[in-house]
């Protein structure tokens, strides 16, 4: 069965089941993502962000008590991530991207203003694994690796959605599922944070 | 994923680890009972392994209709909830609803047919209170997180991969909500990666709440 056709399998009719199942893969495949190798180093790119963002705001001292606990956890999350990519495509024989240079401007001005970029970053990192094609990960015995990275993103987005008192429905939770984005999306949405070349494929081994 | 002893971590590329030889491993166990197509979530048949792609979506069917019931049970009880335990646990229910429908159809859409949902029993000892209740939601929703990693590379179709990980994401902010309620108890951020467990210690985790047959 083609990818496309078991998609449209996908689409339910139930009014419960509705946007439970089908919203992830009806996305637009970017043609820069074809191989395992490519989808880590995209997955490092983002990582990077995410790691960099919560170290410079962390050391800000916003939050207090259990909230900072909360991000620190966090933070310290996001660098395991970044090592463990890191590692992989090392150990594939490929090399990491570049880290970008970041900028994140007035993000960290308040403890809202922090709270806020921080779930602009965390759904889009989400959004971003949800709209990546599937068959490289895949075929390299990858996918449940990357799957466990990236559900404890969405942890951290639901966290962070709750400190900012954010609406239950379309903050905390999206309807029992989350929306995908493609490659360009992602890239244009994180785009405002890196002041720098971002070579978000870099060169894996790893191959599909 | 695997955690070194100094706390790093590496992946493992699971090229040799297919479907089979998980099914193997689980056998192994004593899962087992992997005969094709004979998975059903009936009592008598409680600890059989999935062999298809119908009998996987039954076993999340299934998984997701006990924490359904969970969810409902608890906030049954107007007296056990704060209203703001309310407001962010009940839309988790009604999206609980939702995914026992839509693992149900796609068992169909897989060639099987959707399972019956069993009894549950919650007790009074382990859900009389609001601690005990999301206690009981916490420790189900992480093992529901980590009994679906344990399964991704029983998936066959990889662009069922593709459809399930919106629910996957979901599942995990379901998952760290709850642990916030619990305040200090809880454990919203459990580890850098999620873990998984075999199907064995899923079914084990599930038993307790099966009901009369």
């Amino acid at each position: 069965m083609k990818r496309r056709d078991m998609l449209r399998g996908a689409v339910l009719s139930a009014p419960l089941a509705a946007g439970v199942l089908s919203a992830g893969p009806a996305v637009a495949q970017a043609p820069e993502l074809r191989s395992a190798g490519d989808l880590l180093g995209f997955a490092l790119g983002l990582k990077y962000i995410q790691a960099e963002f919560y170290r410079q705001g962390n050391a800000k001292a916003l939050l207090s008590g259990r909230e900072a606990d909360y991000l620190n956890q966090i933070g310290y999350q996001k660098q395991q991530h970044v090592a463990a990519l890191t590692t992989a495509i090392t150990a594939s024989g490929g090399s990491p991207p570049v880290a970008p240079a970041l900028d994140f401007k007035e993000a960290f001005a308040s403890r809202e203003s922090y709270l806020g970029t921080g779930i602009t970053i965390e759904d889009c990192v989400l959004s971003a694994y949800v709209g990546m094609p599937v068959e490289p990960t895949w075929n390299s015995g990858s996918a449940s690796e990357m799957s466990a990275i990236f559900s404890v993103d969405s942890r951290a987005a639901a966290v962070l959605n709750v400190l900012a008192a954010r609406p239950i429905e379309g903050g905390v939770y999206y309807g029992g599922s989350v929306a995908a984005l493609d490659h360009g999306e992602v890239v244009a949405a994180l785009q405002p944070y890196v002041t720098g070349p971002w070579s978000m494929a870099g060169t894996a081994g790893v191959t599909g | 994923m695997v955690m070194a002893a100094d706390g790093t971590s590496r992946i493992v590329f699971r090229r040799e680890l297919d479907r089979r030889s998980v099914l193997r491993g689980a056998a192994a166990l004593g899962v087992a009972g992997a005969v094709a197509g004979a998975y059903r979530w009936r009592t008598e048949a409680w600890a059989q392994a999935p062999d298809t792609t119908a009998d996987l979506m039954n076993f999340a069917r299934t998984m997701e209709g006990l924490l359904c019931k969970a969810y409902e049970y608890a906030l049954d009880d107007e007296d056990y909830m704060t209203p703001r335990d309310d407001e962010l646990l009940r839309p988790i229910m009604t999206h609980q609803l939702g995914y026992v429908e839509a693992f149900g159809q796609l068992a169909v859409k897989a060639g099987g047919e959707a399972v019956e949902l069993p009894a549950y029993n919650f007790s009074e000892d382990e859900m009389g209170d609001r601690v005990g209740c999301l206690r009981t939601l916490s420790s189900l929703e992480e093992l529901s997180i980590k009994s679906w990693h344990g399964q991704i590379h029983n998936v066959r179709d990889p662009a069922l991969i593709g459809s399930m990980r919106p629910v996957l994401m979901a599942k995990a902010r379901h998952a760290a909500v709850v642990a916030t309620l619990l305040e200090d108890e809880g454990k919203p951020f459990p580890g850098p990666m999620e873990g998984s467990i075999m199907l064995e210690e899923a079914l084990d985790g599930m038993s307790q709440y099966r009901g009369a047959a």
